[in-house]
């Protein structure tokens, strides 16, 4: 079920009632509750999956025992790795499987020797890529003697499958999310309040400003050989945009849900499309994931290739992006966004001197912007959307053409630029959106808006009543990192 | 937590009372029957909502067995009418659609035998459009008590949650002006009244039109209603889906239940005024289904077509054009 779904709205409190009310405290009732209901939760997308989460829910948590109890350190490594093996092989399996197939009779039809690949009509289970990562990092974790392994199933399960994280994420670490399971919770008011606050700001984001692009990038990225530079580039800003409403406002929503029942989750976004640079704006956007590829892909193959200086940090660089760039889809086009931003890392690596120490997962600051910042904020936007034209286009071919047409539309009719762009009107979201970040961004406004104030609680009536209006009248999407 | 509910209570509170307020004035009247449905209105409601909630109180111990079916054209033919080329004992009722489709009249016969209604006599006014699917909009969503779907709902509460049409709702209620963001809303004073007896739906424009249709016809010619091809504009082309596997299952499903009753009944495709014949294709789909003597096209350039005097506009016609046109249906039976 969708959180902007009848259905959830019926679910949500249900689960509410019966955790603080009838299963007050009791620890290990309220977590039995939470994992029925994220199976539940899971089983109405498709239950044919949910024996998948299930198996590997229990695979995970015997070998997390195994590992942690194996008598010596060569088995405890076997233990890891197999059950890291068999982790990844589930998860590429379904996502690659099909991918690399076609990739390889593609390859040798390249070279005249035409083979028949056997495909298989395989469904993508929902949130696989989310809950193995979750998996995995709690298998790494307690190889490395991070944490211990939790002895009890349910909370093993309620860490996995934790329905507002599930089929999205955030990708949250065991060693943050695992000890507020096993504690116990009190209802906090400042807590519930919060969280009913970033419920309402996230489906804003979500239903108002990235269902209402929606249709705008639809259109420009399905007709893109009809239209003008200006309309290519605004249709890339639609994206950009849309992406970033549409995620963060899932992010909000599972974070606002979690604080319902007395749960953290992590940080996801911290206002990304203000970086100064494409290293601050991977402190700042899908941190869980850019975090863990950090922890579990870069800072191992940095300390591997320690010797080569910079272009073996560079090199880390790469390959970790790469890996970003397959995690997001089987596609060659996912590859060449990761292998873009791995390119826009290369003058911070080689040419600067300044140490690249983590990827993701710094403390960031928001300090305030100042105006001689602005062009380095505009032309990270620039690079950001450049490459998300690759993540959003059907394949590697339609992407390449539509950049093409870009460039081709320039010089052939510059006169274009002094027309409006098609679906111009969409650019009030844009504003809207960013016009609203900005406040948030700046300490002062954001403190205001989380006191309890009548103006507060007016803004954030006004923004249920918009979210209504929108709801009935903007065709309701799938959150887009639904896919992955 | 008390508090916390407390804090909810203020959020939805506003969201409540707005939805209690909107179903208590209704002003779409979709949500409860009215006996009453055009007197001082000036907003454009779900004309099959109408019809039916208007049939669903004539008394039971009034027997309808006779029903006019179609699309808006048909508020042109009057019962008391048509009544006269049926045999005694017939009751009529108008239970059209604003851009009636096959589906609708499919799902309205389906109804009435539901019901237990004799169904004597249909009449059907169709045009090219009929083969289109729904239109997304709360004027052409077919009511739940048909298709047993909220559908109707849903595209009611879209509207009724647009600031926009709120906001001109509101603005037009007080000031009975139109400003130029409320034109695709439609408001108008309207002098339109309608026999709760039998569904008829009274444009009461002819004694207008005696009275000054020169300056009236002049004006239609300024919006440019005169002009063929605006009428073509508005309807279509073409039919919009044509024969799909819905729409001969439709037709079929029509022609079973008619059959079933023993239904004496007559098929006929309007006059419209940009004169484009009904398609080959579909004309002949209609004459294999119902047969060729219970199927009148009067579609294409005709004598009915071609004066604009028979028209309020170029599509819907004035009962002295509907009158001409079943003398003609039923003269043609009775040959």
């Amino acid at each position: 079920m969708l959180f902007n779904s009848l259905e959830f709205f019926v679910f949500l409190p249900v689960v509410f009632v019966l955790y603080w009310f009838v299963f007050q405290n009791n620890l290990r009732l309220q977590n039995v509750l939470l994992l029925v209901s994220s199976y539940f939760f899971y089983g109405w997308w498709d239950w044919r999956f949910l024996s998948l989460l299930i198996l590997s829910s229990a695979f995970g948590f015997y070998a997390g025992i195994k590992i942690n109890d194996a008598p010596t350190h060569l088995q405890r490594r076997r233990w890891m790795w197999f059950s890291v093996s068999v982790n990844i092989a589930v998860l590429c399996f379904f996502k690659y499987y099909n991918f690399f197939v076609d990739s390889w009779a593609q390859t040798t039809h390249f070279f005249h020797y035409n083979i028949n690949p056997w495909t298989l009509k395989l469904i993508l289970p929902l949130g696989i890529s989310f809950y193995t990562f979750h998996g995995l990092s709690y298998l790494i974790d307690i190889y490395y003697e991070r944490i211990t392994p939790t002895r009890k199933f349910v909370d093993y399960g309620v860490f996995v499958s934790y329905f507002p994280l599930l089929v999205a994420g955030p990708i949250e670490r065991a060693t943050h999310l695992l000890p507020h399971i096993e504690k116990p919770r009190k209802f906090k008011y400042e807590q519930g309040v919060e969280g009913i606050r970033l419920m309402i700001w996230g489906l804003f984001k979500k239903v108002v400003i990235a269902d209402s692009l929606a249709p705008s990038v639809n259109d420009i990225f399905a007709h893109y050989h009809d239209y003008s530079a200006l309309t290519l580039i605004a249709g890339a800003i639609f994206f950009s945009i849309q992406m970033y409403a549409d995620f963060s406002g899932y992010t909000d929503i599972a974070r606002g849900v979690s604080k319902l029942f007395g749960l953290e989750l992590l940080l996801n976004f911290n206002f990304p499309y203000f970086s100064k640079s494409i290293p601050e704006f991977w402190q700042r956007w899908h941190i869980s994931l850019s975090s863990w590829l950090n922890d579990y892909v870069y800072t191992p193959l940095a300390l591997q290739y320690r010797n080569a200086g910079k272009w073996g940090i560079y090199k880390a660089i790469f390959i970790t992006f790469i890996i970003s760039g397959f995690w997001h889809g089987a596609g060659w086009n996912f590859v060449v966004w990761g292998m873009l931003h791995a390119l826009f890392y290369f003058p911070y690596v080689i040419l600067s001197n300044k140490k690249i120490k983590r990827l993701s997962g710094a403390k960031v600051e928001n300090p305030k912007i100042h105006f001689k910042e602005v062009p380095s904020i505009l032309i990270t936007f620039s690079c950001i959307t450049f490459a998300l034209i690759f993540f959003r286009s059907v394949g590697l071919v339609p992407a390449v053409i539509y950049v093409k047409n870009i460039l081709v539309n320039i010089i052939r009719h510059p006169g274009q630029f002094m027309m409006l762009p098609k679906h111009y009107e969409a650019f009030i979201f844009v504003l809207l959106l960013m016009g609203f970040d900005l406040v948030a961004y700046t300490k002062e406004w954001k403190e205001k808006l989380q006191k309890h104030t009548l103006l507060t609680d007016l803004f954030y009536i006004g923004l249920i009543f918009t979210i209504i209006s929108f709801l009935f009248s903007v065709d309701s999407n799938s959150f887009i990192y639904f896919q992955f | 937590m008390k508090a916390f509910l407390r804090k909810i209570s203020i959020y939805l509170s506003p969201v409540f009372i707005y939805f209690l307020v909107i179903y208590i004035a209704d002003p779409l009247k979709c949500f409860r029957t009215y006996p009453e449905y055009y007197k001082s209105s000036f907003v454009s409601y779900n004309r099959e909502n109408v019809c039916l909630a208007l049939f669903e109180q004539v008394p039971n111990n009034v027997q309808i067995n006779s029903f006019i079916l179609g699309n808006s054209c048909s508020h042109a033919y009057k019962t008391n009418e048509w009544l006269r080329h049926l045999p005694p004992g017939s009751r009529a009722f108008h239970l059209d659609a604003y851009r009636e489709t096959l589906d609708g009249i499919e799902k309205k016969l389906e109804y009435l035998q539901h019901r237990g209604n004799a169904i004597k006599n249909v009449i059907i006014i169709i045009d090219r459009s009929v083969f289109s699917s729904k239109f997304k909009s709360y004027m052409y969503v077919m009511p739940k008590r048909l298709n047993h779907s909220n559908q109707f709902y849903v595209e009611h509460l879209k509207i009724l949650t647009s600031l926009k049409f709120v906001a001109s709702y509101c603005y037009y209620y007080f000031f009975h002006n139109n400003l130029s963001f409320m034109k695709e809303y439609g408001f108008i004073d309207s002098h339109q009244t309608s026999n709760n007896q039998t569904g008829d739906l009274n444009y009461n424009q002819d004694e207008e039109l005696a009275a000054d249709s020169v300056n009236i016809y002049n004006k239609l010619k300024q919006q440019d209603w005169i002009k063929r091809e605006n009428v073509t504009n508005l309807i279509g082309n073409n039919s919009f889906e044509g024969l799909n596997a819905r729409n001969i299952q439709c037709l079929q499903t029509i022609k079973k239940i008619l059959d079933a009753n023993k239904t004496n009944y007559k098929i006929v495709i309007n006059p419209l005024y940009d004169q484009k014949a009904l398609p080959n294709n579909e004309l002949q789909i209609l004459l294999n289904v119902f047969g060729a003597k219970n199927v009148f096209n009067f579609s294409g350039a005709n004598i009915y077509t071609n004066d604009f005097k028979n028209f309020y506009d170029g599509v819907h016609y004035r009962p002295s054009l509907a009158n001409k046109v079943m003398d003609s249906v039923y003269k043609s039976n009775a040959l």
